[in-house]
């Protein structure tokens, strides 16, 4: 890259609990946050990784029309780990307008419109305070957070599928290099949905039980809420003794299907090679590789096949979907703060609900956590479409 | 930021492409709303083509029409994609099946939801295995694209196709997001200096002056109800043809950010 960007901060919210010391439990301990899906009316089988606590999110004043599932997961994010309070010093060190947000989402606000929809079926109306511009329509989750942190840079909605909030840090890599601003906030948000869990589980994507990626047994994925930020800043300019960079990124698209991964893995291939291309590493330099593992038949399969094809078989890598679940267009932001408290505790999270693993697969899935022996992190999300997005997150000394 | 402007596409009501906006802008015929009709993609396999929604068409006939208008092969850049508000006619659908005691969700229709539907289905089509990237900004995503696909460009990836399209959503969801007509334009932008001339297109920087409005009363309607729309005051500039430095103000922020372009020609 033309320019090194810094993590400067990093947190979130999931079902492993809020900010960055619960996630980072819950990793060391092995815990799981997947709870059974209440279906109410209509009962589905499945598991689903919940924010408890999102209902008592109030919307600050003058923010109210905001107010949905999506973004209210938003204000408890940034009320984490002093994350309003970095940002505050970035802008006044940099100005507000060279400050930009950009975040990924896939869900935004459609539980709004589900209950509008609701609404409509048996009153013949929508209801009056519904407005879609502030809660369904993608540029929600941006403007508000923009707003709300004050900042007056670019700010735009990324939605790529699984692989939305990845793509917000190498959109806010690119901006930075750019030169048009010198910091950005980069993550995403997507909150739990009757059209995520009814649609995937049209699909025959769901499994019934809580997920078990890379298990011989594996039957399908465990739907999950997060949202989180981060502060990236240009390296040279960052005044803060920040440890962690983003060492390089790879994207691609498979071409292939929109919701069935290409069998070669062509797609993910190219995308993680041009990461360690990008960082100037060497596949050995690879301490942990955090997979998409998203529990799918498929997506293991294929993800197994490219690890294997580009770092080997004696990297240690895991899923850690088997946490919080699959969170969708909030996995890129939830998987780079573990990426993140991996290579700062230099532990590799293990793989969750792994009995048996594949016995087709080449890559070496840990079920225990391990030491990490290099200081790069690699981590990976392949989103519908066929969007393919890796990230690296190195420690630099 | 610096680019070339390569190729360029529009499509709207009365519009079929960039020649005929062009006549428009300068003054040579008046514009008048009206229904578009969009043939379906020619990239996709007859079968797939003739499910594809309005929404999809109108994208991806304006990326096929940008590319073979620069001269580059459909499968060769790296792609920006900007809506609004994606496809509303699937939302609708969706919406809907989910007020049903079993909420039958079509399979199909959930995975062509997904925002980057019309980029997914460009990779697809055109065999196109590059980045692509597919973003929103509401009434600003036009600018927000461009800001996104100027900084694709580098010595590496020294061409990027952008795709900023919309589609008035059905009745339920138009009556609280109205859009006022259906409108995509395409770029083709380069990082270096094409051989034959072209228009430079500079990020400035950002900007506190109100937005760059258009004279041309007809067009207004469309310039500031259509997300898309928010392009004609560049477009007015090129398709002047008058050599020298035209600077505006666009906004590129879902916060309201707004900044300097220049064009030169």
């Amino acid at each position: 890259m033309t320019s090194v960007v810094t993590v400067t901060a990093i947190t979130c919210v999931s079902a492993f609990g809020e900010g960055m010391a619960a996630l980072k439990e819950a990793l060391v301990t092995g815990r799981s946050g997947l709870v059974a899906f209440d279906g109410a009316d209509a009962p589905l089988q499945t598991y689903v990784g919940q924010v408890s606590g999102n209902k008592d999110v109030v919307m600050p004043l003058g923010f109210e029309k905001f107010d949905c599932r999506n973004n209210s997961l938003a204000e408890m994010a940034l009320g984490q780990d002093g994350f309003v309070k970095t940002v505050g010093a970035a802008i006044q060190r940099y100005g507000a307008d060279r400050v930009a947000v950009i975040l990924g989402t896939s869900t935004s606000g459609i539980g709004s419109t589900e209950a509008a929809y609701q609404h409509f079926s048996a009153h013949g109306a929508l209801p009056s305070h519904f407005d879609f511009a502030y809660t369904q329509e993608l540029a929600s989750l941006s403007a508000f957070v923009a707003k709300r942190l004050g900042v007056l840079g670019p700010a735009y909605t990324i939605s790529t599928a699984c692989s939305s909030s990845t793509r917000s840090f190498t959109e806010g890599a690119r901006l930075i290099a750019s030169g048009l601003c010198d910091a950005v906030i980069a993550g995403g948000v997507d909150s739990l949905c009757e059209t995520s869990v009814r649609g995937f589980n049209s699909l025959q994507l769901l499994s019934p039980n809580p997920c078990r990626p890379n298990d011989r047994d594996r039957d399908g994925i465990s739907i999950g809420e997060a949202g989180g930020f981060a502060l990236l800043e240009r390296a040279s300019t960052s005044t803060t003794d920040s440890d962690v960079v983003l060492a390089g990124y790879g994207e691609s698209s498979d071409a292939y299907h929109m919701s069935t991964p290409h069998p070669d893995g062509a797609g993910a291939t190219a995308a993680m090679t041009a990461a360690l291309k990008m960082a100037g590493l060497r596949p050995n330099d690879i301490g942990y590789v955090n997979m998409h593992g998203t529990g799918s038949l498929y997506n293991d399969q294929v993800e197994d096949a490219a690890i294997t094809t580009v770092l080997g078989t004696r990297t240690p890598c895991s899923s850690t979907k088997g946490y919080g679940g699959h969170t969708l267009g909030a996995a890129g932001i939830l998987e780079a703060a573990i990426s993140i408290i991996a290579l700062q505790g230099s532990f590799a999270p293990s793989n969750l609900n792994l009995s048996t693993l594949d016995p087709s697969f080449k890559s070496r899935v840990i079920s225990q956590v391990e030491d990490i022996e290099t200081p790069h992190v690699m981590t990976n999300n392949f989103g519908f479409g066929g969007n393919n997005c890796v990230l690296i997150f190195s420690k630099r000394s | 930021m610096r680019a070339w402007i390569k190729g360029i596409s529009v499509i709207a009501p009365g519009i079929e492409d960039w020649s005929a906006m062009q006549e428009t802008l300068q003054g040579l015929c008046v514009w008048q709303n009206g229904p578009l009709t969009l043939s379906p993609p020619g990239i996709l396999s007859p079968r797939e083509r003739r499910r594809t929604s309005p929404a999809l068409r109108l994208a991806l006939n304006a990326a096929a029409a940008v590319c073979q208008g620069a001269g580059v092969a459909f499968d060769a850049l790296p792609c920006v994609f900007a809506s609004a508000l994606g496809d509303g006619s699937i939302s609708d659908a969706i919406m809907t099946a989910l007020t049903q005691p079993d909420k039958p969700v079509s399979p199909t229709q959930f995975h062509n939801s997904v925002h980057n539907a019309a980029a997914g289905y460009w990779s697809i089509g055109a065999g196109n295995m590059r980045s692509s990237i597919s973003i929103a900004a509401g009434d600003a995503s036009f600018g927000a694209g461009l800001i996104s696909a100027m900084t694709h460009l580098s010595s590496t990836a020294p061409e990027v196709m952008f795709v900023a399209s919309d589609m008035p959503m059905p009745d339920l969801l138009a009556k609280t997001r109205p859009i006022y007509a259906p409108m995509a334009v395409g770029l083709v932008l380069s990082h270096t200096a094409p051989a034959r001339a072209c228009p430079a297109l500079e990020i400035l920087g950002a900007s506190t002056a109100p937005e760059s409005e258009i004279v041309d009363a007809a067009l207004k309607p469309l310039a500031n109800g259509s997300p898309a729309g928010r392009a004609l005051p560049m477009l007015t500039a090129i398709a002047s043809a008058a050599s020298g430095s035209h600077d505006l103000v666009m906004a590129a922020g879902s916060n309201g950010f707004r900044m300097k372009v220049r064009i030169s020609l």
